[in-house]
């Protein structure tokens, strides 16, 4: 079975301060100065991934891993390091065009992708990454190719007969269902999905391949059967402010701070409910 | 501008996504009496209730065998390609996120996730919704009709919500579709829903500070003992503390309790998110400078534990009296 | 005749009551452990004896009379208070030990901004008394980067060192006088006095003893004026360690004291700064104090590293968020375990120092040997970041996958034989094997190489002040 994984690297916005948090009409926050992340849905996407093929090998199923990125060579790090994982592939799309809130742009260089492999048998992307929060790549991707999507995926699994065994949440409980491939998992809240870390071995076994980069001009060329949907456009970002009272107790020790914090708050609330 | 509401009638979560799309279009100020809201349901039994709290009196109900987003995708084009309206409104739950933007891939329109608020005049429509893990908010205009929504989870029903007097039906029956194609078997775990979380008067929320599952065992005891409900910030559930149906935030729960006590959470806006509508907030961490002590009514910097175990021992002494 | 666990208790009892007596199982267990063991520790497998149990000092004389029993029962005593040892310091190897915690001796005694000093007792959180200082405009100075859980009993007793070293000191320099207890009950006070010559300087008997000579129950050290408005910050990329620790040793050698002065390998400068790195060397520096000295600083730091040509400058934006985020806290700890326990992934670190001329062929030969002579290894690097005239420290980070073997075979497999590797190359090249976190129980085996003839010195302090051996046992000093 042949699984693409598409990521993306972001900011780990968690790293700016309050006053980092500065816009000016649909100008971009400064992020370039922060350490940066998988997004935490790919990174699931990423390590299900690995998680699936691995008791494959050893129940006599290949399972063959390319990961798929759109970035700038800022990427290659976190490419090299899924080779030396086990990930056959690492691809990165090369694009000049400003890809934060553009999930379709996005989705069509994805879509292009496979239709040029024309070998995927599933595509695994995280539901939603940070910047944009565009929560659509996924389900795009899905439509673009026509294949089947299924979203808020927790867990994947090899099942007999060449068919895939997916765990996803569903607004009515959770939804076990073995699919025949081809089809798009969307990785939502995935327990015990930490993405597992490469050897230094692994790493210089693999240090001579190079990473392949492709253009996105030449890709987009290669399928141009691909629909362009150019969709929402971004007018103006704004900073959300939550501040509340915030009133501090203070207090000699825990117990103390408890007692002023029950009876001068929580006691009187307690009783309005 | 017209428009239409889809929902999911299979869902047991079925009246938050009515109350949530009429406080939506009141407060977008946008009630037609002309639009029209479509229902795929699976329990003919149960179908006479689903169209008592329907946010539009124009119904179409079409029955389903089960919910699986390409069935209900496929029938949704069909019946909407031929005629579409300008705008159609999903709720944010699961099901409503996927379609909307798949739907408006099939009709040829543009969509918009997690939708906070709509602005429209007659040529275009704008939207807000929450970017940068929700530290941001984004103003977006929609470019190609039909604009298709999924509201961000956890509108609230709005208080003077419009009255619909007569509701008119209409019914189709599409059980007989077959189940898609690429499944080979689907089955169907309940579990306890969201809604627990989300109907609560009184939560206790814990983040990673809680450091381990038994810790999370201990304040699943303490929360009872205060009669509240139990959620948790994302790194709890997925290091496997906690079930995955306690999650609380923008990609779990939004709870609008009285009061939440938030334990050992830094309060990242992904996380805020979640908790924001709650009436009072009570914030217990040992770090003064950590978001959610900024963020919350009250806070107490100490270990959570200390002062947790001294107001359960408070509120026993009460409830003994 | 030995005391049973159970005459233990009892007798504990009676001296401090039973609510400061602790003996249930899973304190127990913890408390038999540091961050040494923990990967042992995440998987349930506890190797070392169960202590006694685990008493919650209120006062000193709780602790005279505590060590007093010990001294006389020959109860070994492990002295405690944050509980963020790294070298096994906290491992109660002896059968039936007690584990005396010092974390409820809290209180800041006294801050006097007049005589630049502050006293504490051993359990006050060193960030409970920075922030204190801090809101008055003061600072220790000191930063280690456990400040969040650490508290001043165990920073004096490990020799701390902060990340602000190379303008404040380490704790040997904050350090104005003390409170210890020694094991016969004898309670000792070493008063506050900006200078003496007097005899030898005994401050050095308690700082570093690890808890292995006597139990610390108060400390007083220097304060500064807090001036961060006045920072400057300076960070560099380049080519090679060597550049780096020329750079460090010319800024020292010419009389500058910046604050921070940190040089990262590549491996180590990724790991920190992979949004900026790009696989090359990290060098940053920190200048603060009064403005002009501050500004003088970091002009002259500048000059010195226009010339080498290698060194790119960086926007000090690019470090700020790393600057935002020194510290290790409650959660990050948290954050690790549970990554740890997923991915068998841990990580390591051994602190050395040696002087310029050595330093660079220790870093070397170190990594290079780690790569080839152990397995499974996913990061090995280092950075020097403590920097004195005659030399520096490098601070060795080694991240490995356990792989094919169980928990309690961790340390055998791979924290011993890197350990081993540092430590044996250090004191080769004529180094020092402990740079700040102490020898605990696992550097022991080269205590003597490291020592040489001054091991009689050192054998000396533990034949005097704790005859009986009961502080501690097979820390510093092998066990017997
Ligand atoms: C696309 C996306 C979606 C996301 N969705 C969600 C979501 O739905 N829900 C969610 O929760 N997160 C979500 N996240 C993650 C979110 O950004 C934060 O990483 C997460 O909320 C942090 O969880 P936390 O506050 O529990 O942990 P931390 O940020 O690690 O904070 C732990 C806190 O505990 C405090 N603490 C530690 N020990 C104690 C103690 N003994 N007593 C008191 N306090 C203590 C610390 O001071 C700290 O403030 C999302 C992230 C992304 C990128
Ligand atoms: C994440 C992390 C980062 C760290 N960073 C640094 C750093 O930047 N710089 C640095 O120097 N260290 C660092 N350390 C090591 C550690 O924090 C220090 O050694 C610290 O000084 C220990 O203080 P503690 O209160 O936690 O002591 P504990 O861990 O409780 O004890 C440490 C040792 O001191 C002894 N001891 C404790 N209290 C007493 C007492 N009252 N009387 C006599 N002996 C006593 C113990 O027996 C033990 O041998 C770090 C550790 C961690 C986990």
């Amino acid at each position: 079975m042949n699984v693409l994984v598409c990521f993306k690297v972001v900011p780990d916005l968690d790293q700016l301060s309050g006053s980092d948090w500065v816009v000016d009409g649909c100008s971009r926050v400064e992020t370039r100065f922060i350490k940066k992340m998988i997004n935490p849905y790919d990174e699931s996407a990423l390590e299900l991934a690995l998680k699936l093929a691995n008791p494959a090998k050893v129940s006599g199923i290949t399972t063959n891993l390319s990961a798929l990125t759109i970035a700038d060579s800022g990427a290659n790090l976190t490419l090299k390091n899924l080779r030396a994982l086990g990930y056959q592939q690492a691809v990165r799309i090369e694009s000049d065009a400003e890809l934060d809130f553009a999930p379709q742009e996005i989705a069509i260089l994805i879509a292009a992708y496979i239709r040029n492999a024309n070998d995927f048998d599933l595509i695994i992307i995280g539901q939603q990454s940070g910047v944009g929060d565009n929560a659509k790549t996924p389900l795009l991707t899905a439509e673009l190719m026509q294949w089947p999507c299924i979203t808020q995926v927790t867990a994947i699994e090899n099942d007999p007969a060449g068919n895939v065994k997916v765990t996803s949440l569903a607004d009515e409980g959770t939804v076990t269902r073995v699919i025949k491939p081809p089809c798009v998992l969307a990785v939502g809240n995935a327990p015990f999905s930490t993405l597992r870390v490469p050897t230094l071995k692994a790493i210089k076994e693999q240090a001579a391949v190079p990473i392949k980069t492709i253009r996105s001009t030449e890709i987009r060329k290669a399928a141009p059967n691909l629909p362009d949907s150019p969709d929402a456009e971004l007018l103006k970002l704004e900073v959300v402010h939550r501040k509340r009272k915030s009133m501090i107790i203070n207090g000699a020790n825990a117990p103390e701070k408890a007692k002023i914090l029950y009876h001068s708050y929580l006691k009187g609330w307690l009783a309005d409910l | 501008m017209n428009y239409k509401v889809v929902l999911n009638g299979c869902s047991p979560n079925f009246s938050n996504q009515c109350s949530s799309v009429s406080a939506f279009l009141i407060s977008s100020n946008i009630l037609d009496r002309e639009a029209q809201t479509l229902i795929f349901y699976n329990n003919s039994a149960a179908k006479l209730k689903l169209t008592a709290e329907t946010p539009t009196s124009l119904l179409h109900l079409i029955e389903i065998n089960n919910y699986e987003a390409e069935t209900v995708l496929s029938i949704l084009a069909e019946l909407e390609k031929p005629n579409p309206a300008d705008l159609y409104l999903f709720p944010g739950d699961y099901a409503g996120s996927e379609l909307a933007v798949r739907f408006a891939y099939r009709l040829g329109g543009s969509s918009l996730a997690a939708v906070e608020s709509l602005q429209m005049d007659q040529h275009q429509i704008k939207c807000t919704k929450g970017v940068y893990n929700g530290y941001l908010q984004g103003t977006f205009k929609l470019s190609k009709k039909p604009y298709c929504l999924s509201l961000a989870r956890g509108i609230l029903p709005n208080r003077d919500s419009q009255v619909i007097e007569k509701r008119e039906a209409v019914y189709s029956d599409r059980s007989e579709e077959r189940q898609p194609a690429y499944i080979v078997k689907r089955t169907v775990e309940k579990a306890e829903s969201l809604d627990e979380l989300e109907s609560a008067k009184f939560v206790v929320a814990g983040g990673r500070g809680i450091k381990n599952k038994d810790n999370y065992l201990k304040l699943q005891t303490s929360a009872s003992l205060l009669g509240a409900a139990l959620g948790v910030s994302r790194p709890v559930a997925l290091n496997g503390w906690a079930p995955l149906n306690k999650l609380i935030g923008a990609s779990g729960a939004i709870i609008n309790p009285e009061i939440c006590l938030a334990l050992a959470v830094s309060g990242s806006p992904a996380f805020f998110g979640g908790i924001e509508k709650s009436r009072k907030i009570i914030a217990i961490n040992t770090d003064p400078q950590t978001a959610i002590v900024n963020n919350a009514d009250v806070a107490v910097i100490d270990d959570y534990k200390a002062v947790l175990d001294e107001l359960t021992r408070l509120i026993g002494e009460d409830k003994n009296h | 005749m030995s005391l049973t666990r159970e005459q233990i208790i009892s007798a504990l009892i009676k001296i401090v009551g039973t609510d400061q007596v602790v003996t249930e199982e899973e304190v127990l267990k913890e408390s038999s452990v540091d961050r040494f063991r923990r990967f042992e520790e995440l998987h349930g497998v506890y190797t070392q004896p169960l202590p006694a149990a685990v008493v919650y000092v209120r006062n000193t004389k709780d602790v005279s009379a505590l060590l007093k029993l010990a001294n006389e029962q020959g109860i070994n005593i492990v002295p405690r208070t944050g509980h963020t040892a790294t070298e096994g310091g906290l491992e109660t190897v002896v059968k039936n030990s007690v584990v005396l915690d010092g974390s409820a001796m809290d209180k800041i005694i006294k801050i006097d901004p007049y005589n630049m000093q502050a006293t504490c007792q051993c359990g006050t959180p060193l960030q409970a008394l920075e922030d204190r200082l801090r809101e008055i405009g003061y600072t220790t100075g000191h930063s280690p980067q456990s400040k969040p859980l650490a508290q001043l009993g165990g920073l004096v007793a490990t020799r701390s060192i902060g990340q602000f070293s190379t303008l404040y000191g380490g704790i040997e320099d904050m350090v104005v006088g003390l409170e210890a207890v020694f094991p016969n009950g004898e309670i000792t006070r070493i008063k506050n006095v900006p200078r003496r010559a007097a005899g030898p300087d005994i401050r050095h008997v308690i700082i570093g003893s690890e808890g292995a000579l006597c139990y610390i129950t108060e400390v007083t050290v220097k304060i500064f004026k807090y001036l961060p408005e006045n920072n400057i910050l300076l960070g560099y990329t380049l080519e090679k360690m060597k550049t780096g620790f020329e750079i460090l040793r010319e800024v020292m050698a010419e009389g500058y004291k910046p604050s921070v002065a940190r040089l990262y390998d590549p491996e180590d400068g990724a790991y920190h700064f992979s949004h900026f790195a790009d696989n090359k060397c990290v060098l940053i520096f920190m200048a603060e104090g009064p403005k002009g000295i501050a500004d003088a600083t970091a002009q002259a730091i500048e000059v010195i590293v226009a010339k080498h040509p290698e060194c790119v400058k960086v926007d000090t934006r690019y470090i700020k968020s790393w600057f935002d985020h020194l510290n290790w806290d409650a959660t990050d700890v948290a954050k690790e375990r549970a990554e740890i326990v997923e991915t068998k992934n841990i990580g390591n670190t051994t602190e050395i120092s040696a002087n310029w001329d050595k330093i660079n062929q220790i870093y070397e030969t170190c990594i290079e040997r780690i790569r080839n002579e152990i397995p499974d290894m996913t990061l090995v690097g280092g950075h020097s970041s403590h920097s004195y005239i005659n030399g520096t420290n490098l601070y060795f980070v080694h991240y490995y996958n356990v792989v094919d073997c169980k928990p309690e075979e961790e340390i055998s497999k791979y924290h011993w034989p890197l350990k081993k590797i540092i430590v044996e190359e250090t004191i080769k090249a004529g180094g020092s094997m402990c740079h700040h976190h102490g020898v605990g129980k696992h550097r022991t085996p080269w205590i003597k190489d490291e020592y040489g003839s001054s091991y009689y010195i050192l054998e000396t302090l533990k034949k005097a002040f704790d005859p009986e051996g009961i502080m501690n046992q097979g820390t510093i000093y092998p066990r017997r």
